[in-house]
């Protein structure tokens, strides 16, 4: 059976894809939540 | 702690490519895409153990009301749909080439996206009701249901003819692979349960954050 290199390149290059969107997705949410606290306590 | 988690799960992540690409044969009937594996296999056992810990959190939300079982199964929720939708498009990408098809409507390829929809559905119940508590309480319920599938979708394969392989983990007979196929595997298994493990933390603490801020 022939090899299918790029199947195994599209599956392994879709995850890294997705975790890497994921994890940017969690590190923009901390940022924004980091600033609204400090906002929050600058003000309180 | 949660750092040291990520630093870990690179490590790992590196050390599962290297098994699966460098140490791990080529496999006789397949040849090189049967790597596939090393990815596939560890993301649906990785969704399996995050919709448990969804089942056991979605039990206490609903007989204790605990805001911290419900931090647990709103992250275990969201990183399970992405390790089963992982599981499905790769799974996909490996039918297309062995199966001669993208997607048949096998049980345990339905079981599995039956079971990817359900987690779906409780993140936008959640998502949908105003009141947080609510929601969790809704989300829970959701998560209990979803867990029954699991058995299901792990089972499929024996209990019905299927064209998908019998389970080459946690099957009933010993796994029918070579010892560097099953040793790779098992390094990126660990490799993905750190993974899970990193951004499970990071999840949970993000929810408390939002919690203090938004209480």
């Amino acid at each position: 059976m022939p090899d299918h290199w790029g199947y195994v390149l599209a599956a392994y290059g879709i995850a890294l894809v997705v975790l890497v969107g994921y994890w940017r997705r969690l590190q923009r949410l901390s940022r924004g939540l980091r600033r609204s606290k400090r906002g929050g306590e600058r003000t309180s | 702690m949660t750092k040291w988690l990520g630093w870990l799960a690179i490590i790992g992540l590196i050390a599962g490519l290297i098994m699966g690409f460098g140490y791990a044969p080529r496999e006789m009937t397949q040849g090189n895409v049967q790597r596939i594996m090393y990815l596939h296999v560890p993301a649906i056992l990785t969704a399996y153990l995050a919709f448990g810990i969804v089942f056991v959190a979605s039990l206490i939300v609903l007989f204790k009301r605990s805001s911290m079982a419900d931090r647990w199964g709103h992250a275990a929720c969201e990183i399970g749909v992405i390790f089963t939708g992982l599981t499905l498009v790769s799974g996909s990408i490996w039918g297309k080439p062995t199966w001669g098809t993208w997607w048949t409507w096998d049980a345990r390829l339905t079981s599995t996206a039956v079971l990817f929809l359900i987690y779906v559905g409780a993140l936008l119940l959640r998502g949908m009701v105003d009141d947080p508590e609510r929601g969790a309480r809704y989300a829970a319920v959701v998560g209990i249901i979803g867990a029954l599938n699991i058995p299901i979708v792990h089972f499929s394969v024996t209990w019905w003819r299927t064209l998908h392989q019998p389970a080459t983990l946690l099957g009933p007979e010993r796994a029918p692979i070579s010892a560097p196929i099953f040793l790779a595997l098992v390094v990126n298994l660990v490799a993905f349960t750190l993974l899970f493990a990193y951004l499970m933390a990071k999840r949970i603490e993000l929810r408390r954050l939002q919690d203090s801020l938004y209480a």
